[in-house]
C-alpha cells in the first residue's frame, strides 16, 4: 500500500496529476470511491480486491472538467470499461492516468495499448455460482422464466440506479427520457418495467464488462445482472466478440459480416 | 374531500393563431355547473390536459372580468403542446385550475402602470392588462411595451391595435434589428433598448416585466436607472410544473413553489430566493 | 393512555388472526440480504433481527405507482373515474420510531393544505404498529434530530419487546379499536419505564447549532468536492420515509386509459428541465446540495419541521457511500 500512496504523491508533487480517483475504508470495511486532490490525503488511499465500485463512470461528470489530469485507481472492471469506452470513442489514450495493483506491485499503464495486453492476459474465469444460476434459469420452461423475470421486475421502482451505476451506460439522453414518443412505458408497473429492462440489456449487449455494479447499485436485490450476462455470453458464443477487451471496436450488433449465421431468422 | 387531480371538461370555441407555433385557445366547460362555481383572479394559471398525453401548464390569459370563457396562448415546445396544437374547434381539453397566487391589482390603485413583455412573455400579462382596463378608472397611466423577434412573432397582432387606438394606453411595439417588414410601424430595437428610449417615470409607478431570462436580466438594470424600486417590479416566474398545487416537488426553487407562492413574484422577492430556476 | 401486554408466543396468533382476518399486514421480510415491507400471509414471514428495513412503509400510504384517476373516451367526451378505496384495512407492522415520526411529516405535508385525496383513501384505511428500537447501528441519528427511538409519534400502537412479552402502548382511537376487535390475545398491565428496552443512540451531531449553520449554506464553497462520488441513482429519495416528490405520467390507447402518480427524485437531471432545454440544477452537485437543504432547511421554513428522521437508509442504500451524517458534520465544520 505504502508504494502506491508514494507514487500516487510523487505523481501531485511533481504536478503530473491534480485529481486521483481511488478508494478509501468504507463502513463495512471494503473500499468506497474517494476523490483526492491533495498528497496529505493520500494516507486513507486503500485498494484490494474488495474495491469494487466501478470508477470509469465517475469520468464523464462535468464537475470533473477543471482537473487538467486525472489519475484513475483501475480495478479490473475498470480497466476494461475503460478499454470498452475508448473502442467507443469516448476517451481518448493519454486521458488518464491509470494505474492499478497486482501481485502487490503498482502497475502504471504508459498507454490503452499497455490496458489492452494487461486485459488479455489476466482475464477472469467466469464466477461458478453465477454460471449455476444462469443455468438454472435456462433449464426452466418459457412459461417458468417469463413467470420467474416479471415477478422479480415487479419490484423494479425505476430509480434507474442500474442506469446511474454502469459506465457504459453514458447517453446525454436515455430513451427512457424520450417521450416524442413515449418508447418505454414510464409508470414502474407490468410491461413498463420490462420494457425498461429489455432495452437496457439490449443496450449493453455485446458491450457490458460484467462489472456487476448494476445489480450491486439496485436497491431491491433484483438479479439484474444475469439479463446482460446472459446477452453477452450469447453474444461471444455467436461472434466471438468479448467486451472491453480490444481497443478496435468489433460491434457484433451493428456491422454485418457476410459471414453472418442467419439461423436466428425462423 | 375532492379529488383535486381531476380537471374540469372544457371544450375549444374558438383557435386563434397568433404567430408560427403560437396558438390561443378560448374554452368554455361543459357542464355548465362547473362555470357557476368557477372563478379566478389575474396571475393564476391552469394545468391543461390531453387525456392520454399529459398535462402542460399555462398562465390564464384571458381577464376574469370577462365570464364564460378562459383563454391560454401557448407555444408548441413538447409531446402535450403538440398534442394540444392538433386539436380543433369542439375537441375536449382538460383544465385543473385556478393555481397559483396573483398581482395585487388593488395595491396598484391610483398608481401608474408599466408593462414590459418580450415575444411569448406577453400572455401571462395580458390577463392583467385587461383586468386593468376594464376597471381603468381605478388606475392612472397604462403604458405597455412589447417586443418580439419579428413582425410574424408578435401575438394577439389584434388586440395590439385596439390598444394602440385607445387614448388612455400608451403602446410602443418593436421588432429585434432585422425583424422589421417594409411596412412596419411601430420601434425597431431590442425591448430594453426602447425601454430606455422611452424612459417611462417611475414616480409612483409599478413595473411588471416577462419575457425570456434574457431580456429580463438586460431591462432590470434600466429599471433601476430609472428609478424603480425593487418592491415595484413585478413577474412571473417559469419552472418544471407538474402538480400545480405544491405536492410534486418539480418547481420547488429553495422553500418558494412556484405553483403554490407564485408564480407572481417581485423583484426583491426573487432576489432572496436561492438562484436555481 | 391504556396500556396491554401481549405474551411474546401470543404475539404470532394476533398476526395469524389479523390476517385470517381479511386484514393485509405489511411486516418487515428478509429478501437476500436487505429486509423490505411486503405483504406477509403468515407471522413465519416476519423478520425480527435486523436494524432497520431497506425501504420506509410509505409505500402503504404513498405507493410507487397509483392511479390518480382513470378515463374512457366516449365520443368526443372523457368520462373520468375515482380510483376505488382500498377494501380491507391495512397494519403496518413493526414500523421503527423514526419511520412513525415520518408518517407524522407526511400526514401534515399531504393534509394539510391542498389535501390529498388518495393518500387520506389510503391513510384512514392503514393502521400503524410500531416497535421500539432496541438496538440501532452507525448510521441511525434519530436522537440528532429531535426523534427517540421509543418515540410513539405515527403509531396507532407501540409496541416494546420486554423479557416478559410485548409491551404495548395504545395511542389512538384507531389503535384502540383493533385492540378491542382482538382482545383476547392482550391482558391488562401497568405502565412500564421503556428505557431499559430502548436504544442508546448517540447523537451524531447538533441539530440546533446546525440550523444557524445551514441557513447560508447554498454558496459553501464545498458542495462540488463532497458530492462527488455522488452518481445520481436515487436511491436515496426513494428509500427515504419523507421523501414526496412525484411525477404525473399518463397510459392510455384508442379507448381509454389512467394518469398515474410515480415516485420521482430530485436526484436526476430531468427533475428540473425545462421543455426548453434549461435546467436549474445543471450538476449532480447542485442536486445533492438541494436534497441536504430540503431535508434540513426548506421543509423547517414551510412546515417548521425538520424532514429527516434519521433513519439511516440512504447511507446504508448508497452504492457510493455518501453518508448524509458526514455531510452534515462538513457543513457544521464550515
Amino acid at each position: 500500500m505504502s508504494e502506491l500512496i508514494n507514487k500516487v504523491s510523487q505523481f501531485f508533487s511533481s504536478g503530473i496529476i491534480d485529481l486521483f480517483i481511488g478508494y478509501k475504508k468504507g463502513r463495512l470495511g471494503e473500499g468506497k470511491p474517494a476523490f483526492f486532490t491533495k498528497p496529505e490525503q493520500l494516507n486513507e488511499l486503500i485498494f484490494d480486491e474488495n474495491c469494487i465500485v466501478n470508477l470509469a463512470v465517475y469520468l464523464r461528470k462535468p464537475e470533473l472538467k477543471k482537473y487538467s489530469k486525472i489519475g484513475v485507481l483501475a480495478n479490473f472492471g475498470t480497466l476494461r470499461a475503460l478499454l470498452q469506452l475508448a473502442a467507443e470513442n469516448q476517451i481518448a489514450d493519454g486521458q488518464y492516468l491509470i494505474l492499478t495493483v497486482a501481485d502487490g506491485k503498482v502497475l502504471e499503464f504508459a498507454n490503452l495499448k499497455a490496458i489492452e495486453e494487461y486485459v488479455a492476459n489476466n482475464l477472469p474465469k467466469p464466477n461458478p455460482e453465477r454460471i449455476a444460476f444462469l443455468k438454472e434459469i435456462e433449464s426452466k420452461s418459457r412459461e417458468e422464466r417469463w413467470e420467474f423475470w416479471t415477478r422479480e421486475l415487479a419490484s423494479c421502482i425505476r430509480c434507474y440506479a442500474c442506469r446511474a451505476a454502469c459506465p457504459l451506460c453514458y447517453c446525454e439522453q436515455c430513451l427512457v427520457e424520450c417521450n416524442q414518443p413515449q418508447w418505454v412505458g414510464v409508470p414502474p408497473t407490468g410491461m413498463g418495467n420490462l420494457e425498461w429492462h429489455i432495452v437496457r440489456a439490449m443496450h449493453l449487449a455485446g458491450r457490458c464488462i460484467g462489472c456487476g455494479e448494476c445489480e450491486a447499485a439496485c436497491p431491491m436485490e433484483i438479479p439484474i445482472g444475469f439479463l446482460t450476462q446472459k446477452l453477452n455470453m450469447a453474444i461471444i458464443s455467436n461472434f466471438g466478440q468479448v467486451p472491453g477487451t480490444k481497443l478496435e471496436p468489433d460491434y457484433a450488433l451493428s456491422t454485418f459480416k457476410v459471414d453472418d449465421k442467419e439461423n436466428f431468422i425462423r | 374531500m375532492e379529488n383535486m387531480y381531476l380537471p374540469y371538461r372544457m371544450y375549444i370555441e374558438k383557435i386563434t393563431e397568433e404567430a408560427p407555433l403560437v396558438r390561443t385557445y378560448r374554452l368554455k366547460f361543459k357542464d355548465p355547473a362547473d362555470e357557476e362555481k368557477f372563478s379566478f383572479k389575474a396571475g393564476q394559471f391552469g394545468e391543461y390536459s390531453i387525456f392520454g398525453e399529459g398535462e402542460s401548464t399555462f398562465c390564464i390569459a384571458s381577464s376574469p372580468t370577462r365570464k364564460g370563457y378562459i383563454e391560454c396562448t401557448f407555444r408548441v415546445a413538447g409531446r402535450v403542446t403538440k398534442a394540444l396544437a392538433n386539436c380543433e374547434e369542439g375537441d375536449e381539453i382538460g383544465f385543473r385550475g385556478p393555481y397559483g397566487n396573483t398581482f395585487p391589482i388593488d395595491d396598484w390603485k391610483g398608481k401608474n402602470l408599466l408593462f414590459i413583455a418580450g415575444g411569448i412573455g406577453l400572455p401571462p400579462l395580458r390577463c392583467v392588462i385587461w383586468n386593468c382596463l376594464d376597471l381603468r378608472e381605478n388606475y392612472r397611466d397604462v403604458t405597455i411595451l412589447y417586443g418580439a423577434r419579428s413582425v410574424q412573432d408578435l401575438v394577439y397582432k389584434h388586440e395590439l391595435e385596439e390598444w394602440n387606438n385607445r387614448p388612455d394606453v400608451n403602446l410602443f411595439t418593436t421588432v429585434d434589428p432585422g425583424g422589421e417588414t417594409p411596412d412596419w410601424k411601430g420601434k425597431v430595437g431590442f425591448v430594453p433598448t426602447i425601454l430606455k428610449e422611452i424612459s417611462p417615470s417611475s414616480e409612483n409607478t409599478i413595473a411588471a416585466v416577462c419575457g425570456p431570462p434574457i431580456m429580463i436580466k438586460l431591462t432590470l438594470p434600466v429599471l433601476f436607472e430609472l428609478g424603480f424600486k425593487e418592491e415595484n417590479i413585478f413577474t412571473t416566474l417559469e419552472n418544471r410544473m407538474k402538480c400545480g398545487i405544491g405536492k410534486c416537488g418539480h418547481c420547488a426553487v429553495g422553500p418558494y413553489y412556484v405553483c403554490k407562492d407564485g408564480p407572481v413574484i417581485t423583484y426583491k422577492e426573487l432576489k432572496e430566493l436561492p438562484q436555481e430556476y | 393512555m391504556e396500556y396491554k401486554l401481549i405474551k411474546l408466543e401470543k404475539i404470532q396468533d394476533f398476526i395469524n388472526a389479523l390476517i385470517a382476518s381479511g386484514k393485509q399486514v405489511l411486516a418487515p421480510k428478509q429478501k437476500k440480504e436487505k429486509v423490505f415491507f411486503s405483504l406477509v400471509g403468515s407471522f413465519d414471514e416476519i423478520a425480527m433481527d435486523y436494524i432497520q428495513t431497506a425501504f420506509s412503509a410509505k409505500s402503504a400510504v404513498f405507493p410507487k405507482c397509483e392511479e390518480l384517476y382513470t378515463f374512457e373516451k366516449n365520443g368526443k367526451d372523457t368520462i373520468l373515474h375515482n380510483p376505488p378505496a382500498p377494501e380491507n384495512d391495512t397494519i403496518v407492522f413493526g414500523m421503527r420510531p423514526c419511520d412513525g415520526a415520518a408518517f407524522d411529516y407526511l400526514t401534515t405535508f399531504f393534509l394539510k393544505e391542498n389535501p390529498d385525496y388518495h393518500f387520506k383513501m389510503r391513510y384512514d384505511k392503514t393502521i400503524f404498529v410500531g416497535l421500539t428500537c432496541s438496538s440501532g447501528d452507525e448510521f441511525c441519528f434519530c436522537t440528532s434530530v429531535g426523534i427517540s427511538p421509543s418515540d410513539t409519534r405515527g403509531s396507532d400502537l407501540m409496541l416494546t419487546k420486554t423479557e416478559n412479552g410485548y409491551y404495548m402502548e395504545i395511542i389512538t382511537e384507531k389503535g384502540k379499536k383493533l385492540v378491542e376487535q382482538f382482545s383476547n390475545f392482550f391482558e391488562q398491565t401497568e405502565q412500564i419505564d421503556k428505557t431499559k428496552y430502548t436504544a442508546n443512540i448517540q447523537k451524531r451531531f447538533d441539530s440546533s447549532a446546525l440550523k444557524e449553520k445551514i441557513s447560508g449554506a447554498f454558496n459553501w464553497e464545498r458542495w462540488e468536492e463532497t458530492s462527488l462520488p455522488c452518481f445520481g441513482c436515487g436511491t436515496c429519495a426513494f428509500s427515504c420515509p419523507t421523501c414526496t416528490c412525484f411525477d404525473i405520467q399518463d397510459e392510455a390507447n384508442l379507448v381509454g386509459g389512467a394518469r398515474y402518480r410515480i415516485w420521482d427524485t430530485c436526484a436526476l437531471g430531468i427533475f428540473t428541465k425545462h421543455a426548453s432545454g434549461h435546467n436549474p440544477r445543471e450538476k449532480q452537485s447542485e442536486r445533492w446540495r438541494n436534497r441536504i437543504l430540503h431535508k434540513f432547511l426548506y421543509t423547517d421554513e414551510q412546515f417548521v419541521t425538520l424532514s429527516c428522521v434519521g433513519c439511516g437508509r440512504c447511507i446504508r442504500n448508497c452504492p457510493a457511500e455518501l453518508s448524509i451524517i458526514e455531510q452534515v458534520n462538513a457543513i457544521m465544520e464550515g
